[in-house]
């Protein structure tokens, strides 16, 4: 590209290292030698064409440099080019305000009020290549707070009202207060499910999703059979071991977030990644269960690939579906005409461990040069 | 007729000891006329499954009175297909025991989630169900199907006045509810005791949480007792009167459901002893019963039965120290109180079910009413006597398979059969 | 505990009083003739209708009733409808005592004698359960704890109850409580090898002082004084220091004298393995330190992975009390289940149980448990009786009912291994000194007879013994029962009582 170096520079001039606020309206151009769709399409020497903080082409260099507008900024990408991550659910900017306790029903409260988009968690989200995520609560209320779909940039709030976090076992269940059993949280939910008020209505109603937290073996066949009775189609989060269940989950209808594998995870975490990838059980990472942080969603999606995931499965988990099960799906995730222009270049095959994260886009603005 | 082969084809797939054979006459199958849309098949009679398990054995204790000395059972699908007298010789090809007894039935078998399996915000929730409550992976259900136990009554634990309604279960199969419950909602359980008083206080001050309320002491346990089920009769009358769980208290009085309750120390057995009287409750268990022996003629008075915790080695048992004496069973079983022995969820050598009943031999009972008290007893005791309990033709294949006499300490549980699949050991 | 002494002086004062002497019977030589419809000797095939004659406590004949002739005037106990099988032997235990150690890691100067009590609960059921030989030794948790000692569950001291007096020693491979396994092994190999040092420290200074004596007398023109000579030359397949003969005996530290007599294979020891892993640190320790011929094994019930190497060591073991071991296998969270002392059996291992608590897993109930897990009788019985027998060097004396063993014989309502027998007497030496019709404790877990003493539903009026002052009713239970056994055997021969009558009298009564 002899015109590299002009374009580029002309590029950079218009594009500030720090502006949060670019002028939305000015529409620019980013080329790179992979663009990486949605996990299994990758255009090699691709274009894409961004204006108004969305997508609006995507295609082959070759076939889009020359209809473009003269003036148009066009950067071009060493590298790879996808969509920015998307955590499937996380508690970043929450700090301390993960849970509130002072009752089991807290099902009103709006998570997003807690969110604090400048706090440290995410910006290091940001920086590790997560433009947006499933903003939810903790598991300490049987029915918690109604989460949202945001950006790691700002306080964005794309979705308010996303899901509905239940929870039926410890540390929603304990002594100190009702309900103090597994059974007394099964009943208090069928109970406020079948009177259909506030929260509850709007999840019957499919106004609201609801995303039921588990753990043990049992208190994922609970929250399958909870669902089946109330007639309620959800996400399970923090189901490490879904995989054993998958056939049943695919049955019910019911979607998974589980903690992304880390070096070290026993086998049985990566064999139930790919029972419930056979059995066609949509599934995502999500970091709200666990400590590891941003950056185990892209080693978590290399390492299933190395236990045996497809590639285009594990992509998705950590862009696409993710996005569809935090409450975003129509929004991020892709690179497809008409989604948010969440966009990050990588040095290299986003899915290798070697790559490094080069720049973040959030809503086609330049939010963070990566790590 | 290829369905028939293809079944046998995978039985003879499973890595175990089975022998396939097939029934000496097969019923005559009704000619099938494949449509072009391939539909199930509709036949003028049910075909019957096809006989997929013989086990012979030098005894097979029915537990409904006979003794079959030298026979063989055979199993189609879950359930018995036949039980043939007529020895088949032990070197014929195929499984070979010394004895056969039904699988073992265990109403107290007290594994569960510890406190997150009983509601205590509220001491009388008959509306709840310990299934909700219960961990099917917990590895201790495999370990007492593999000490022959093959159903369970799975219960809250003992710290609510009325704790729920519990499930008859099996121990083994697919981890499921679905496939493993017998009888959903079986009994109402409930305690008498300490348990239910222990760790809500008086109120001094401000009460902080909802353990500051009543019961605190035994006459506050009965009286939760005794107002939970006026109020039912109230509800039974009065539409403005019914509150959430009365329809199930009120089956309870009306016979429909047994109530089984845990009390264990002499004065805790009388106490529910009144309670029954007081309300005229059809079917009523004492679960737990230690003192039993103390007052057996009140007992066998009042039509409740009993089931007894583990026998002890110096007698005090842990729920309430209740004194267990080793002929506590036969004082029971000659008065003609029903009881069924419990292992309290021990699959140990020495604290299994299978001993319990040793052991109330060793106090004196004789081996018909031990074999009852862990097998057909207890089924009856929980409503599922139709399907289990019993070696019989049509009843669930669960079957416990011996190296010898059975309950003898020599003797060791070989091998167990549920649902008509083969466990070995 | 003194009310209970007081008291148990009266009945043996009482005997005098009356000329009875606790130990010696009006009969000329002391005989008993036992009568048994089996007897199960463990020392070849049974014997229908047999009678066992018992004088001054030692088996004098055995055999078919027609074959013997009996004294006219022995105690006849006994009949047809009897099994009699000699007294169970318990390899190994701690149990009896106040705590089974010391907090200090190296005790060897400590002796059990000083722990065990003759009133504790255990040999109350030892001899209800027919356990009439016990090795009881320190338990697990020290490095190298004290001497133990042979007993008989029967005495009002420890005297009285003891068999073979300090015997054994115990040592632990697995690591005392707030060791690593590093330190425990440090600390038993630098026991043994300070030893070493010293005694070789204490022949250098010794041949000094020879020197030196040798030269004195020299200077003055004397003799030599005779030496005290209580120099032994050290023996020992270990390790030896050589002149040990010049060092006495008596000037060796008392605390460290009895390793020196473990090395030179004076002392039986017991070495203690909890795991896999001791075992063959155990067995190199032995050998290295020459105890290879005189140690036992007393193994955790995870150690049969370590079988092979305990075969090629030629040891033998004694099996911890739990014989089943389940592991499970964190990947696929599958159970296997391994019956111990069959792995032992199978590869030639002489092995003993134990028996954990007193009455469901007592010695019957571990041999039939084996029997049930596939074991030969013979073998299962053997394990609870000849084979501890030998391991304790009692081969000659116990385990078995041959003429010259000692007296002790169970007579039990069926077969040893039935879960309906009881045993119905034991016999210790010749003396009966256990019999179920009269044990209290029993009758309260069998029929719920409230013991004397506590608040019993049913009346019980003329319970008392007549020479016998009862102290106030308001006992509890335990000392009261307690207080009818040990009466019962301080002066009880198998004679007709008056006491017995009237207990009887109150059993019927229920």
């Amino acid at each position: 590209m002899r015109n590299t170096l002009l374009i580029m520079a002309g590029a950079l001039a218009c594009l500030a290292p720090s502006a949060s606020a670019q002028t939305e309206a000015e529409p620019y151009a980013i080329t790179a030698d992979n663009i990486l769709v949605d996990g299994g399409e990758v255009l090699q020497d691709g274009l894409i064409v961004i204006a108004g903080g969305k997508i609006v082409q995507v295609g082959l260099e070759a076939d889009l440099k020359a209809g473009l507008h003269k003036d148009m900024p066009v950067l071009d990408h060493e590298g790879w080019l996808s969509a920015g991550l998307v955590a499937a659910n996380g508690s970043m900017g929450l700090g301390s305000g993960v849970d509130d306790s002072t009752s089991a029903f807290t099902e009103s409260l709006l998570v997003a009020e807690s969110f604090n988009g400048d706090h440290s968690s995410v910006v290091a989200a940001r920086k590790a290549g997560v433009t947006s995520f499933g903003l939810t609560t903790g598991r300490s209320n049987v029915a918690g707070g109604q989460g949202s779909f945001v950006k790691t940039d700002g306080a964005k709030v794309v979705n308010l009202r996303t899901h509905l976090t239940l929870c039926m076992g410890p540390p929603a269940i304990q002594s100190r207060r009702y309900p103090t059993s597994y059974s007394g949280a099964v009943n208090a939910l069928e109970k406020r499910f079948a009177a259909g008020e506030g929260a509850f209505g709007a999840v019957t109603a499919g106004k609201l999703g609801v995303t039921i937290a588990v753990g043990a073996r049992h208190e994922i066949d609970r929250a399958i059979r909870f669902c089946q009775k109330a007639e309620l189609t959800g996400t399970l989060r923090g189901a490490n071991r879904a995989g054993e269940f998958a056939d049943r989950l695919a049955e019910a209808k019911l979607t998974v977030i589980m903690d992304a594998p880390v070096i070290g995870s026993p086998k049985w975490h990566t064999d139930s990644i790919n029972s419930l990838a056979k059995a066609g059980v949509p599934f995502a990472f999500g970091l709200a269960d666990s400590n590891a942080g941003a950056g185990s969603l892209r080693l978590g999606a290399s390492l299933a690939v190395r236990a045996g995931l497809d590639r285009a499965t594990a992509w998705r988990a950590i862009t696409s579906t993710a996005a569809t099960l935090a409450g975003g799906g129509k929004r991020a995730g892709r690179i497809a005409e008409g989604f948010d222009a969440d966009i990050a270049l990588w040095s290299g095959d986003p899915l290798s461990p070697m790559t490094r994260l080069e720049s973040v886009y959030i809503d086609g603005a330049l939010i963070t040069e990566g790590n | 007729m290829n369905t028939i082969l293809s079944l046998g084809a995978t039985a003879l797939a499973t890595p175990m000891l089975c022998v396939i054979s097939f029934a000496s006459e097969r019923p005559p199958v009704a000619p099938v006329i494949w449509d072009t849309e391939v539909e199930t098949v509709e036949a003028s009679a049910p075909k019957p499954e096809p006989v997929k398990l013989v086990i012979s054995a030098d005894a097979i204790y029915t537990a409904d009175g006979d003794m079959i000395k030298g026979g063989t059972i055979a199993i189609a699908g879950t359930t018995i297909a036949a039980v043939t007298p007529g020895g088949v010789s032990s070197d014929e090809d195929g499984l070979h025991v010394a004895a056969i007894t039904p699988g073992f039935i265990d109403l107290s078998p007290r594994i569960n989630l510890a406190d997150f399996s009983v509601e205590e915000s509220s001491e009388v929730v008959p509306y709840l169900r310990a299934t909700d409550a219960v961990d099917l992976y917990d590895p201790r259900w495999t370990r007492l199907l593999r000490s022959g136990t093959t159903s369970v009554l799975i219960s809250p634990a003992a710290e609510d006045v009325v704790g729920g309604m519990t499930s008859v279960v099996k121990t083994g199969g697919d981890p499921t509810l679905e496939s493993r419950e017998v009888l959903a909602n079986a009994t109402l359980a409930g305690s008498f005791g300490s348990h239910a008083s222990r760790g809500n206080s008086p109120v001094r001050g401000r009460p902080t949480n909802h353990f500051a309320r009543r019961p605190t002491t035994r006459m506050g346990t009965e009286w939760s007792h005794r107002k939970a089920f006026y109020d039912t009769l109230a509800a039974m009358s009065h539409e403005d009167r019914k509150f959430e769980g009365w329809d199930i208290m009120a089956s309870v009085l009306k016979g429909e459901r047994p109530y089984i309750v845990q009390a264990s120390a002499t004065q805790d057995i009388r106490t529910a002893i009144y309670l029954k009287e007081e309300f005229s409750i059809p079917n009523m268990t004492v679960d737990a019963a230690a003192e039993a022996w103390r007052e057996p003629g009140l007992l066998a008075r009042s039509g409740m039965s009993v089931i007894l915790p583990p026998f002890s080695a110096q007698g005090r048992t842990a729920i309430d120290n209740g004194f267990l004496s080793w002929n506590c069973a036969k004082t029971l079983g000659d008065l003609g109180v029903a009881f069924a022995l419990s292992s309290h969820g021990s699959a140990s050598p020495s604290g299994r079910l299978a001993m319990q009943a040793g052991y109330a031999i060793r106090g004196g009972l004789s081996f018909e009413d031990a074999l009852a008290s862990v097998t057909i007893t207890p089924a009856r005791l929980a409503g599922v006597d139709s399907r289990v309990g019993s070696i019989a033709v049509g009843k669930d294949a669960d079957l416990v398979l011996w190296s010898g006499k059975p309950f003898a300490a020599t003797s060791r549980v070989v091998g167990v059969v549920l649902n008509g699949e083969l466990v070995t050991q | 505990m003194s009310l209970l002494r007081n008291r148990t002086l009266v009945p043996i004062a009482a005997s005098f009083l009356f000329g009875i002497l606790p130990s010696a019977s009006a009969a000329a030589s002391d005989t008993v003739v036992i009568e048994a419809g089996r007897i199960i000797t463990q020392a070849g095939d049974d014997i229908i209708d047999g009678v066992i004659v018992i004088t001054d406590g030692r088996i004098s004949a055995i055999g078919a009733a027609a074959d013997i002739e009996t004294p006219w005037d022995a105690p006849v106990m006994g009949g047809p409808d009897y099994t009699a099988f000699p007294g169970f032997v318990e390899a190994h235990t701690n149990r009896g005592m106040d705590r089974p150690n010391e907090n200090l890691d190296v005790t060897p100067f400590l002796n059990v004698r000083d722990s065990i009590d003759p009133v504790n609960a255990y040999f109350e059921d030892c001899k209800r359960w027919g356990v009439t030989t016990l090795n009881v030794q320190q338990g697990n948790n020290t490095v190298v704890a004290g001497n133990g000692r042979i007993v008989k569950p029967v005495g009002v001291t420890v005297e009285e109850m003891t068999i073979r007096p300090d015997f054994g020693y115990k040592i632990s491979l697995a690591p005392k409580g707030g060791k690593s396994r590093a330190t425990q092994r440090q600390t038993l190999n630098r026991t043994f090898n300070d030893l070493r040092d010293n005694l070789t420290n204490m022949v250098e200074s010794a041949k000094q002082d020879e020197d030196f004596a040798r030269r004195e007398a020299l200077g003055q023109g004397r003799e030599r004084d005779a030496d005290e000579g209580e120099g032994r030359a050290m023996l020992g397949t270990g390790w030896t220091v050589d002149g040990l003969e010049m060092v006495k005996r008596s000037s060796i530290d008392e605390k460290v004298l009895p390793l020196l007599e473990m090395v030179e294979g004076r002392h039986r020891t017991f070495i203690y393995c909890g795991a896999p892993m001791d075992v063959q640190p155990a067995i190199d320790f032995a050998t290295m330190n020459g105890l290879l011929g005189t140690a036992t094994l007393v193994v955790d019930d995870s150690c049969w992975k370590a079988a092979d190497a305990i075969k090629a060591s030629g040891m033998s073991v004694i099996l911890d009390s739990n014989m089943l071991h389940i592991e499970r296998d964190p990947v696929t969270e599958e159970e296997t289940e391994t019956f111990v002392p069959s792995v032992y059996a199978e590869k030639g291992i002489p092995f003993a149980l134990t028996s954990a608590n007193q009455s469901t897993n007592s010695l019957w109930f571990q041999a039939a448990l084996c029997v049930g897990y596939g074991m030969d009788r013979g073998a299962a019985l053997a394990a609870v009786t000849t084979t501890p027998a030998d391991l304790l060097g009692l081969g000659e004396v116990v385990g078995s009912l041959e003429v010259g063993h000692a007296g002790n014989v169970l007579l039990l309502s069926g077969d040893p291994l039935d879960m309906t027998s009881w045993v119905e007497y034991t016999v210790i030496d010749g003396e009966k000194i256990y019999d179920r019709s009269k044990d209290i404790r029993n009758k309260h877990l069998l029929y719920g007879v409230e013991p004397r003493g506590a608040t019993a539903i049913e009346s019980d009026a003329s319970e008392t013994p007549s020479d016998i002052e009862v102290d106030g009713v308001d006992k509890p239970t335990d000392e009261a029962t307690e207080e009818e056994v040990t009466e019962e055997h301080a002066d009880g021969h198998g004679d007709d009582h008056g006491d017995e009558k009237e207990v009887e009298e109150t059993v019927k009564k229920d």
